[in-house]
């Protein structure tokens, strides 16, 4: 009761919000010249009409709930890492890589999997190394590393992974050894999202139970903080950046081997930038990034529908959902503290001591 | 390379650095008061929008400027109240703002144009010197005349070194009399609307029509142009016509000589990002960025 009780006093601040928030959605959309009540429709029935639908938002959510989680452990350890896209876009080629060729199928997908962290892990390295040994910031040389992952894939699939057939901008498709199993008749719904859900709770145990996840809360909360608790600040880091990677390149393999067995241009729908949303709604806790990442699935999911039904209307509406929720939970977030604060009689020491 | 060829190469480089300019110096007065604002790229796009409509519903490129500025200062206003008034994390403030530019601009286009069949063709700026391929408009010029002004402004007079401290140590430059958050709030504005201004540069400088995600990540190569010019307006401007220079190198190889080298256009796209993330590699150790960069303020 004594931790239920404040956050039930927090329920109807949340709730005004997020009714302040869809008041600014509904504008925007009327702003454009379409019904919100059209938009909302087409959203749920896109998310949640059918079995199929269903399935879709589960598809959709497995590489924002892998690629989410990468984002979490970095914003965790303060590693700004919002290269998600590009450590995702080099997963999946590492995967094409190994799912094409003729290795023996057992382990096939296992390795086209482990390609696809190990591929994600190494893209991350090249920021790390920037960050570590030439000081510079990640914000930076991720986003960077973003659009030279864009091209690398368009060079890819042009040249040496181009299908044999060499028609199309595309690989070939992988083979059926190194395809996820497919888990409810009828629909697209694969194994990845069991594998992704597993993922979570082991990072949550990760970052909770053992001391590695320790140190890595610990950088985060400062790094004087680490090194006076005996914390190394630098290898600590490297891991953060490394699992980070690894996590958004192992989304890019099981998106490549679950759902669309080929790679071309298009691959990413920019799942690595939503990441940034999903971690950030998520508080970079890794069970609440498995809520996130669904419910920004399902937005997902719903979006394409909403530009095949409501028509004058452009999918990246859903960019106009990610950007309102994350600021009502910001603004939340702030009235909080605010409140905190009045009710506390003494000032806060440590500004006291700035001033 | 003829004179003629030579005029031309350079006339374009300048404007499209203009774009990197407004962006980038909007950035460095940013950063160095405090604030980093990873939002560039919604700011610049926002720009865009606002000139590209404005110019091609009143037929003047001029209005289209101005709108284009009004939209990088309204961008700039909701980071201002999230990032400044409740002292929200300005990276995630800077983020969650190109989210927001990207599918508000993307929405109201599409809306505006009847689900995108209709593009919107807005006339471009004049030239005020020069004509064909070595026109520049008085965008880029000024663009190019904010650079000493600034350079002026930052490390001349008394506001600069204000706003200098506001950025290194805020409790003493508040000890000293500077009101933090409202310079940090003017300078974030200031931010937009340059920002605007170089959104207008792109939309209708460059090219004459809006298209989704038409920044293509100058926002971000304005960031790390900061940090090339080691957070001074002349060195941002330097950065900024190096990766022009690059830019309109790269479309010039790729039109001309790509079939005959056999090198694939991805790897000319990609030489831009490639160039800045060696750039900063290169200079890495040497930056430093000012102290108090992404620490929020509570006025005491």
């Amino acid at each position: 009761m004594n931790r239920i009780g404040p956050v039930l006093r927090h329920v109807p601040g949340l709730l005004l919000w997020i009714g302040g928030g869809l008041c600014v959605i509904a504008l925007i959309i009327r702003l454009a010249g379409a019904s919100p009540l059209a938009v909302a429709d087409a959203l749920w029935v896109g998310a949640f009409g059918s079995k199929y639908n269903v399935a879709d938002t589960c598809i959709q959510a497995v590489p924002l709930l892998l690629t989410g989680l990468g984002v979490a452990i970095a914003f965790r350890s303060q590693v700004f890492n919002i290269g998600a896209e590009g450590q995702l876009l080099v997963g999946a080629m590492a995967a094409t890589c190994v799912g094409t060729s003729a290795l023996p199928a057992p382990i096939l997908l296992p390795l086209a999997l482990i390609s696809g962290a190990v591929a994600g892990a190494g893209w991350s390295a090249i920021a790390a190394c920037l960050r570590l040994w030439r000081g510079v910031p990640e914000v930076l040389s991720t986003l960077l590393l973003n659009f030279i992952a864009i091209q690398l894939l368009a060079f890819m699939v042009r040249g040496p992974l181009q299908e044999a057939r060499g028609d199309y901008p595309q690989s070939d498709a992988i083979r059926i050894g190194a395809r996820l199993a497919l888990l409810v008749p009828q629909t697209r719904l694969h194994g990845g999202v069991i594998l992704a859900i597993v993922l979570a709770v082991t990072v949550w145990f990760y970052l909770r139970f053992t001391a590695g996840g320790f140190a890595l809360r610990v950088v985060g909360a400062g790094a004087p903080a680490a090194e006076a608790a005996g914390i190394r600040v630098a290898p600590t880091l490297w891991k953060a950046f490394l699992l980070s990677g690894a996590l958004s390149g192992l989304a890019g393999a099981v998106q490549l081997c679950g759902v669309i067995y080929r790679l071309s241009d298009g691959f990413s729908p920019g799942y690595g930038y939503t990441a940034i949303a999903v971690a950030l709604l998520a508080g970079s806790a890794p069970l609440g990034v498995i809520i996130s990442a669904f419910f920004f699935g399902a937005i997902t999911a719903g979006g394409a529908s909403i530009q095949q039904r409501v028509p004058g209307v452009s999918s990246v509406v859903v960019q106009v959902l990610q950007a309102v929720a994350l600021l009502a939970l910001l603004g939340w977030g702030w009235a909080r503290e605010n409140r905190f604060l009045q009710r506390r009689t003494t000032p806060d020491s440590t500004r006291a001591e700035d001033v | 390379m003829t004179g003629a060829e030579v005029l031309s190469f350079a006339t374009l480089t300048v404007t499209y650095a203009a774009p990197l300019i407004y962006a980038s110096l909007g950035e460095v007065f940013s950063e160095r008061v405090g604030i980093i604002n990873i939002g560039l790229e919604g700011l610049l796009l926002l720009g865009c929008l606002g000139a590209v409509v404005v110019a091609a519903r009143t037929g003047s490129p001029f209005l289209g400027v101005l709108a284009g500025l009004a939209a990088g200062l309204l961008g700039a206003a909701v980071f201002a109240i999230f990032a400044i008034g409740m002292r929200r994390d300005q990276v995630i403030v800077g983020t969650t703002l190109n989210f927001l530019a990207l599918g508000l601009t993307g929405v109201l286009y599409r809306g505006w144009t009847a689900g995108g069949t209709a593009a919107l063709t807005a006339p471009t700026l004049p030239a005020l010197v020069g004509n064909g391929a070595t026109a520049i408009s008085a965008l880029t010029l000024l663009a190019l005349l904010l650079v000493p002004l600034a350079q002026w402004l930052l490390f001349r007079t008394r506001f600069g070194v204000t706003l200098r401290a506001t950025g290194e140590v805020p409790a003493a430059a508040a000890a000293a009399g500077a009101r933090v958050n409202r310079l940090r709030t003017g300078v974030t504005l200031a931010t937009g609307a340059l920002c605007g201004l170089g959104g207008a540069a792109l939309a209708i400088g460059i090219g004459n029509t809006f298209t989704e995600a038409m920044t293509a990540g100058r926002g971000f190569i304005a960031l790390a142009i900061v940090v090339f010019g080691r957070w001074t307006p002349g060195g941002a401007l330097l950065a900024a016509l190096l990766f022009a220079g690059a830019d309109v190198a790269q479309a010039r190889l790729q039109a001309a000589d790509w079939i005959t080298l056999k090198i694939p256009y991805p790897v000319f796209l990609a030489i831009p990002y490639v160039l800045t993330l060696l750039a900063l590699a290169i200079r890495g150790a040497k930056v430093k960025a000012p102290a108090a960069l992404g620490q929020p303020w509570q006025q005491g």
